[in-house]
C-alpha cells in the first residue's frame, strides 16, 4: 500500500514538474528548419514529379486506399501548403494551425505509395504529431509576437521527454534488430556496402579495409542500443552526442539516405533540455535579480511554477492518449513475432519498427496473366506500370507483389482478359545470397486477398 | 564492475568474431582491390570509343553511297547489293552499341536507340512521305527512319526489284529518302561519337563511384536495359509471349525484310557478354564486371552461376541455327525459340538484381533516399 502511495506520488510529483520552454521552443524551430530543407529539396529535385504525378499506379497501404496522388497541380499543391506548414513549425507562426497543417499534408502523401516508406518519414510523422500537442510557440515565436500573453516560461517536463521517449525508441530498436547472425558474425551487408564507398572523399580509403564492416556493425549496434542511455546520463551526455554527430555525418556520406542525418543530429539536441533549462532559470533569475547563483534557482520555480501551470493543464486531457501513443510504440515493433518465418524475407512486421540500413535485398519479378478461358497467357513488361523504384520495391516485398498483381488483374481484365489469372516468378536475393523464389509461382495471386494475416503463398527461403 | 570490463567485454566479443567469420567463409583476404576507375578506362577505351567509331565509320560509307545513289537516276543492281551489304553490316556493328544509350546518347529528342534503332517499321507513313518528297523528319514517327526504315526501302524484294523502285524520275523521292534516313543516322551517331572523344570519355571515367549517376551505375544500368532489350523485344516479343498478346507476331522483328534477326540478336547477345567479361573481338581484355565480382564476397559463386546460364543461353542459340529467320521460326514453329526465351528469362536475376547486390551499385537513378 505503502509502495502504491509512493509510486502515485512520485508520478504525481513527476507530472507536476516544470521545465523551461526554451528547449522545446528550440526543438520546434530545429525541426520546422529540417522539414523545411527537406520538403525543398523534394521539389526541387523533382520527385513530386516522378514519385507521385507520372507513376500511374500507386501501393497504398491496407485501408488507406482512399489515399490517391492529387496529381498535377494537386500534389505540388499539396506540397506547397505542406512546406508552407513547415515553415510556419520553424517560425512559431500561428503554431496549432501550421503543425496541424504539415502532420496531415505529410501523412496524407507518405500514405499514398508505400514504395516511398522510409522510416525517417515516419519518424518525421510521430514527432509532428507530438508537436501539435506541445506549447512549443510559447517563446521564440511569431505567435508570441503577435500576442505576448502567450508568452510561457515554462512547460511540464514530461512534454520535452516525450520526444526523448521517441528519439530513444528509434536508437534503441534500431539497436535491437541489428542483433543478427547476419549484421553481426557475416557483417552483411556492410561487407557489400562499405568497400563500394571507397571512391567517397576523405574516408573512402578505409572503406576497402578487410575487418572494417565488423567494426562498423558492431559499433552500429552497441551505438544504437546505448545512445539513448548515454544521452540520458549528464555524465555521458556529451560524448554520446558527439559519438551522434560523427555517426549520422559518416553515414550520409556513404549513402543516400536524404535529411535523415540532419534530422537524428538535431533530434538528439533535446537530451540537452535540462542544462537549457537550467540556463534559462538563471537568466530568468537574473532578470528578476533575486540572485545569480545556480542553488537559488530552485526557490523561484517554486515561485513561479504555480502561475505557469496553467500550460500544464490544459495538456493534462492528452496524456492518457499519449501513454496509449507509447505503449503502441513500443508494441509495433515487435508485431514481427506474430508471424512465421525469416523477418528479413517475407516482410510481416517489417515496417514501422526501426530496421535502419538492414539488408541488401534486391529481385526480378515476372508477372505472367493468363486468360482463365483460353488459356493464353504472356508475360508482363513491368515498365509499362511502374517507375524504377516502385518496381524495385515491389520486386521484394510479398504485400507490394499481391496488389501489384491484384492491380495487373484488373488491368488486362478491362483490355479484354477473361478474369486473368496472375503468376509470378519472383527471384529475389538477400544480403549476397543466392535469389530464392519469393512466392509460389503457380499461385493465382489474383485470388490471394491482402490482409494482415500470414501469407500462405510466401515461400521460406 | 569496473567501467573498462564492459569494454574489454565488448573488444574481445568483436576480435572472437571476426576472427570466426573469416574462419567460416575462408575469404579473408578479400577486400575491394578492384579499380573501378581501370574498368570505366577499359569500357570506355576499348570498347564505348571503338565500337562508336566503327559505326560511325559503317554509317559514313552508308551515306556516301546513298549520297551517290540519290544523283544517280540508273542505278544498278550491283551498287544496291554493295549499298545493302553496308546497311546489313552497319545494322551488326549497331549491336554493339545498343548498351551504351546514355551520356551524350541520351538528347533532347530521345535516345540513340530509339531514334536508329525502333522497330516495327511503318511503312504506310514512310510511303506517305516517299510520295510527298518530305525528307525533313520533322515529327515524332520514329519508326519512319532509322536502321528499320533502310531495311524496308532497301530490302523489301530482291535486289533487282529494289533497283527497279529505285531508278528514274519514278524513283528520285525514294532515293531521296533513303539518302535522308542515312543522314539522320549518321548525324545521330556522330553527335555520339564526337562526345565521347572529345570531353565526355574523361568526365565518364572520373565518376567512378557507385552512387546513383555514377558512371558505373549507367554502365550497369544500361547493360540491363540493353539485355532486357533484346530478351523482350526481340525475342520475346515475336514469339508472343508479352501480356496482351493473342498470338505471336512474325512482323515485329527487327531487320524483318533482311531476316537476320536470329543473327542480331545473337550479336547483340555477344556484346552484352562481352562487356561483363570485358573483352573485345580481337581478344583484349580488360577488367570489368567479372573481374569485379571476384573481389566481392559472394562473388565467385555467382561469376559460376552466371557463365553456366551464358552457355545455356549460347546453346539455346545455337540450336535455332541460322537457316531459318525468327520470323519464319515463330510462324511455324514457336516451340523451338520457347527454350531461348526461357534461358534468357533465367540469366536475367544474375545479370539484374544478384550483381547489382554484390557489387553494391544502385540500380534505379536518382529517384529517391533510402534509409
Amino acid at each position: 500500500m505503502v509502495t502504491e502511495i509512493n509510486v502515485r506520488s512520485t508520478i504525481t510529483a513527476y507530472l507536476h514538474q516544470d521545465v523551461s520552454t526554451a528547449p522545446l521552443a528550440l526543438l520546434r524551430v530545429l525541426f520546422g528548419c529540417v522539414v523545411t530543407i527537406s520538403c525543398i529539396r523534394f521539389m526541387m529535385l523533382g520527385w513530386i514529379d516522378a514519385q507521385y504525378v507520372k507513376p500511374s499506379i500507386h501501393f497504398p497501404y491496407q485501408g488507406f486506399e482512399w489515399v490517391v496522388s492529387l496529381g498535377s497541380p494537386g500534389m505540388y499543391v499539396l506540397y506547397s501548403v505542406m512546406t508552407a506548414g513547415a515553415i510556419g513549425i520553424m517560425l512559431g507562426a500561428w503554431y496549432r494551425a501550421s503543425s496541424v497543417m504539415f502532420l496531415l499534408c505529410f501523412t496524407y502523401i507518405e500514405l499514398i505509395d508505400k514504395t516511398y516508406y522510409l522510416n525517417h518519414y515516419y519518424f518525421v510523422t510521430l514527432i509532428a504529431l507530438l508537436l501539435c500537442c506541445a506549447p512549443a510557440h510559447r517563446a521564440f515565436s511569431v505567435d508570441v509576437w503577435r500576442n505576448p500573453e502567450l508568452r510561457s516560461e515554462r512547460a511540464p517536463r514530461w512534454m520535452l521527454d516525450i520526444f526523448k521517449l521517441q528519439v530513444g525508441i528509434v536508437y534503441f530498436y534500431a539497436g535491437v534488430a541489428k542483433i543478427t547472425s547476419s549484421w553481426l558474425i557475416d557483417a552483411m551487408p556492410l561487407r557489400i556496402w562499405l568497400p563500394a564507398q571507397s571512391d567517397v572523399a576523405v574516408i573512402g580509403p578505409l572503406m576497402t579495409l578487410w575487418w572494417l564492416p565488423w567494426v562498423f556493425a558492431w559499433a552500429g549496434m552497441v551505438f544504437d542500443i546505448s545512445t539513448p542511455f548515454l544521452l540520458s546520463w549528464k555524465q555521458t551526455r556529451l560524448v554520446a552526442y558527439i559519438a551522434v554527430v560523427v555517426f549520422h555525418v559518416i553515414t550520409s556520406m556513404l549513402f543516400q539516405i536524404g535529411v535523415f542525418p540532419l534530422l537524428m543530429i538535431v533530434m538528439a539536441l533535446v537530451f540537452f533540455s535540462d542544462k537549457v533549462a537550467r540556463e534559462h532559470d538563471l537568466k530568468v533569475a537574473r532578470e528578476h535579480a533575486l540572485a545569480p547563483a545556480r542553488h537559488t534557482v530552485a526557490p523561484i520555480r517554486h515561485t513561479v511554477a504555480p502561475i505557469l501551470h496553467t500550460v500544464a493543464r490544459e495538456h493534462a486531457l492528452s496524456l492518457p492518449a499519449l501513454i496509449f501513443f507509447f505503449i503502441f510504440q513500443i508494441l509495433l515493433p515487435l508485431r514481427y513475432m506474430l508471424y512465421p518465418g525469416e523477418l528479413m524475407w517475407t516482410e510481416e512486421g517489417y515496417r514501422f519498427s526501426w530496421r535502419v540500413m538492414l539488408m541488401e535485398k534486391t529481385g526480378v519479378a515476372t508477372f505472367t496473366v493468363e486468360d482463365r478461358t483460353s488459356g493464353r497467357k504472356g508475360v508482363v513488361d513491368n515498365a509499362l506500370f511502374l517507375n524504377a523504384l516502385q518496381e524495385r520495391q515491389m520486386s521484394t516485398q510479398p504485400d507490394m507483389i499481391l496488389q501489384y498483381a491484384h492491380f495487373l488483374h484488373d488491368h488486362y481484365a478491362s483490355a479484354g482478359m477473361h478474369d486473368p489469372l496472375v503468376t509470378a516468378e519472383v527471384w529475389v536475393t538477400l544480403n549476397g545470397a543466392p535469389s530464392a523464389l519469393l512466392v509460389d509461382p503457380a499461385r493465382d495471386l489474383s485470388r490471394e486477398e491482402l490482409g494482415l494475416h500470414r501469407n500462405e503463398w510466401v515461400l521460406a527461403r | 564492475m569496473k567501467p573498462s570490463t564492459p569494454v574489454f567485454i565488448f573488444l574481445f566479443s568483436l576480435i572472437t568474431c571476426v576472427i570466426c567469420a573469416c574462419d567460416d567463409s575462408g575469404n579473408s583476404t578479400q577486400v575491394d582491390r578492384f579499380d573501378r576507375q581501370a574498368m570505366l578506362k577499359g569500357v570506355a577505351d576499348k570498347l564505348i570509343i571503338p565500337s562508336f567509331a566503327e559505326l560511325h565509320a559503317r554509317a559514313t560509307e552508308v551515306v556516301e553511297q546513298t549520297i551517290a545513289l540519290a544523283d544517280n537516276s540508273t542505278p544498278t543492281v550491283v551498287e544496291i547489293e554493295r549499298l545493302r551489304k553496308s546497311v546489313s553490316s552497319l545494322t551488326v556493328q549497331w549491336q554493339k552499341v545498343i548498351s551504351y544509350n546514355f551520356g551524350p546518347a541520351e538528347g533532347p529528342l530521345g535516345t540513340l536507340v530509339e531514334n536508329v534503332s525502333t522497330f516495327p517499321v511503318n511503312t504506310s507513313a514512310i510511303e506517305t512521305f516517299i510520295a510527298e518528297g518530305d525528307t525533313t523528319f520533322q515529327n515524332f514517327r520514329r519508326d519512319t527512319r532509322g536502321l528499320s526504315a533502310l531495311d524496308y526501302l532497301l530490302f523489301n524484294g530482291t535486289a533487282e526489284e529494289v533497283t527497279t523502285a529505285l531508278r528514274d524520275v519514278v524513283g528520285a523521292n525514294r532515293r531521296s529518302y533513303v539518302k535522308a534516313v542515312a543522314n539522320a543516322i549518321l548525324v545521330e551517331v556522330s553527335i555520339v561519337h564526337s562526345a565521347w572523344v572529345g570531353p565526355y570519355r574523361q568526365s565518364f571515367i572520373d565518376r567512378s563511384g557507385t552512387d546513383a549517376g555514377s558512371s558505373l551505375s549507367l554502365v550497369f544500368n544500361h547493360f540491363n536495359i540493353g539485355y532486357e532489350l533484346l530478351k523482350n523485344f526481340k525475342i520475346a516479343l515475336p514469339l508472343g509471349k508479352r501480356a496482351g498478346q493473342s498470338t505471336t507476331e512474325p512482323l515485329r522483328v527487327e531487320a524483318y525484310h533482311q531476316a537476320t534477326s536470329l543473327q542480331l540478336a545473337r550479336a547483340q547477345f555477344d556484346a552484352v557478354v562481352d562487356l561483363w567479361y570485358g573483352r573485345t573481338a580481337t581478344g583484349d581484355t580488360f577488367p570489368s564486371f567479372r573481374a569485379y565480382l571476384k573481389t566481392v564476397a559472394y562473388g565467385d559463386r555467382l561469376i559460376a552461376d552466371t557463365e553456366n546460364q551464358i552457355i545455356a543461353v549460347t546453346s539455346a542459340f545455337d540450336a535455332l541455327g541460322t537457316s531459318t529467320s525468327l520470323s519464319v521460326l515463330v510462324s511455324t514453329n514457336p516451340g523451338a525459340v520457347e527454350p531461348l526465351n526461357t534461358q534468357l528469362q533465367k540469366l536475367t536475376r544474375f545479370f539484374k538484381s544478384e550483381m547489382s547486390s554484390l557489387l553494391g551499385i544502385s540500380i534505379t537513378y536518382s529517384s529517391g533516399d533510402g534509409d
